[in-house]
């Protein structure tokens, strides 16, 4: 399938759900939301185990495992900075155990990629972290979406007011996108999951170091923008060691134990939330998304797996209100 | 090294597009960055690609890269009139850092940057201006922005009451801006050697280039990490199959090698170390 007429149906896809979600007044209610569902897993540390436990996740997902066979894959992961003491970016190891379980499900082609934004010298990144080293011996390419071509692509909705952003084509080209985000605290968002882990899709290149017009044009509303817009097929988030406090680079460490995963990006992002011990309806992202269609509530979220105890993460004083 | 040099720059004159133009990858479209630092390495200039005005950010990277190039003169004064009317958001100046201090951002309408700010004032430097309200504006952010150890970041040395690392790409530009101005020195000098310590560290191409550049712009023994980077060198002459840092390679082993070298010039009017 040609990668433009693949996001071309996706948007085709968006746009019909909206005409009839709008005819049966669904953003006016809120309220109503979509049923979803959210796959949680114990998982106690990094280790090879992890690819079971991804694998065995993933089969709860027949919709997203019927379209690996022969796909060409990209794990959006999350690599901001490298400091051996805090855990800010996505574990190389879940990435790892992403790449054996797609490959598993019949993947023809599994990439890395991110646009990391505060640092332009990715081989520093991929060094430090040791994700580099273990893409390498997998054979995997890790593509720099930072200096990735891109397509220009009209927002949904436009809360951003940006009407378009620069989006890396490889993401876009991608048969299927998986957000492989970190479980954190963000100082300016209140946290960083899957929908944020979108940030990475548009290359500095164009945006900068930070990419600030983003921030001045408002981190809610971009957001929600690349969600609706991008549309990625599914959500990893890597909660086996998360970060609290000052995130996403300042934060402490917080064994959470769990990888959580599900194909709507709000609803695997309000679970996270909630074993986070935060109320994911009073942050301004998830606010705004389920005022465009997404499901947040607990009472629309069917959650599989294992149980996983909520852990009040801490919380920077301006954030306090969250929980 | 003179091999390593004379085929990067082999490898960039290959991978032109047909308007002269480079990407950053091959086979990518013509974008401002890479295609200015290869002209600053030696790789003829596309003049008109050039002309079209579709530089972004990179332009101000015009009036220093194409310094040596007399038929460029018209494009780099489009250039500096350019970034002189560009100026970043600004704020209370109160807090962790300076917010008041105006500089240059990535693109309109945002907060002033380490980088984009690094590269105006080389071009500043380069005509002459480093004396000018703005040059003065440059040099006063730039050394606002330092952090605590001795480094630069993208340009928050501090969030929330917390130092933040430094990173050596930010560093490099930032030195070679810097380097040379007298209220810069001692600035320079813990920038120097935090960039030493960091890429001693970790060697990554984009890190040695920056710092085989930094050295010898500031008159120091460069040619051990211009080895080092010769070492990184691709089989077909290219450093990690990107333009730009296949050029900044090639200007770093040019800078050791004693070639002119425009990013130098502000250091070095005659364009040699």
């Amino acid at each position: 399938m040609s990668p433009i007429t693949r996001r071309a149906l996706l948007g085709s896809a968006a746009a019909a759900t909206a005409v009839v979600a709008g005819g049966f007044g669904w953003r006016a209610c809120p309220q109503r939301q979509e049923q979803q569902r959210v796959t949680v897993l114990a998982a106690d540390s990094y280790s090879h185990a992890l690819e079971e436990v991804l694998t065995h996740g993933l089969q709860h997902w027949p919709s997203l495992v019927s379209r690996l066979p022969g796909a060409r894959v990209l794990l959006k992961t999350n690599l901001v900075e490298h400091h051996p003491d805090r855990p800010i970016n996505t574990n190389p190891w879940v990435v790892v155990a992403a790449i054996e379980a797609l490959r598993q499900l019949g993947a023809a082609e599994v990439m890395v990629g991110d646009a990391p934004g505060h640092r332009r010298d990715s081989e520093a990144l991929l060094l430090g972290s040791g994700l580099g080293s273990l893409l390498g011996q997998l054979g995997v390419r890790f593509v720099d979406l930072n200096y990735d071509a891109f397509h220009s692509l009209p927002l949904q909705d436009d809360l951003s007011g940006l009407r378009s952003l620069p989006v890396a084509a490889t993401l876009l080209e991608a048969d299927v996108v998986i957000s492989l985000a970190k479980l954190k605290t963000h100082h300016w968002a209140g946290v960083t999951l899957s929908m944020k882990n979108l940030f990475g899709a548009l290359p500095g290149v164009e945006l900068g170091w930070p990419k600030n017009r983003l921030h001045w044009a408002g981190i809610e509303g971009v957001t929600v923008d690349l969600w609706r817009s991008i549309a990625p097929d599914f959500a990893i988030v890597d909660g086996v060691v998360g970060m609290q406090g000052d995130g996403p680079i300042m934060g402490d460490p917080v064994p959470s134990g769990f990888i959580a995963m599900g194909d709507h990006l709000p609803a695997v992002d309000a679970h996270c939330a909630r074993l986070m011990g935060i109320t994911p309806e009073r942050l301004p992202t998830l606010r705004l998304a389920r005022a465009h269609g997404a499901t947040i509530a607990a009472s629309r979220i069917a959650v599989e797996g294992d149980r996983i105890a909520p852990h009040d993460f801490e919380l920077l004083p301006r954030w306090a209100w969250l929980r | 090294m003179q091999h390593a040099l004379e085929q990067g720059r082999a490898w960039l004159t290959s991978h032109r597009n047909p308007d002269g133009s480079l990407g950053y990858t091959p086979g990518q479209s013509g974008r401002g960055e890479p295609t200015l630092l290869a002209a600053a390495a030696g790789i003829e200039a596309p003049v008109a690609w050039l002309g079209e005005g579709k530089l972004g950010w990179a332009g101000r990277l015009a009036p220093t890269a194409l310094r040596l190039q007399p038929a460029t003169q018209k494009l780099r004064t489009r250039e500096i009139a350019r970034l002189l009317a560009q100026r970043s958001e600004t704020g209370a100046g109160t807090g962790d850092f300076d917010t008041s201090l105006a500089a240059w951002g990535w693109v309109p309408g945002t907060a002033g940057w380490t980088e984009p700010t690094a590269h105006a004032l080389l071009a500043l430097r380069a005509d002459g201006r480093q004396e000018d309200l703005r040059g003065r504006e440059a040099v006063e952010f730039l050394l606002d922005r330092q952090g605590a150890d001795g480094g630069w970041n993208y340009g928050n040395p501090r969030m929330l009451g917390k130092d933040l690392d430094s990173a050596p790409v930010a560093t490099g530009w930032a030195l070679l801006a810097l380097l040379g101005l007298p209220e810069a020195d001692q600035p320079c000098s813990h920038g120097i050697t935090w960039l030493e310590d960091s890429v001693g560290a970790l060697p990554t191409v984009h890190s040695l280039a920056l710092l085989t550049l930094a050295l010898a712009a500031a008159d120091l023994e460069s040619a051990t990490t211009a080895i080092t980077l010769a070492g990184r060198q691709q089989a077909d002459g290219a450093w990690r199959g990107r333009a730009d840092l296949t050029a900044l390679a090639c200007l770093a082993m040019a800078a050791s090698l004693g070639e002119p070298c425009p990013l130098l010039l502000a250091t070095h009017p005659g364009g040699r170390p």
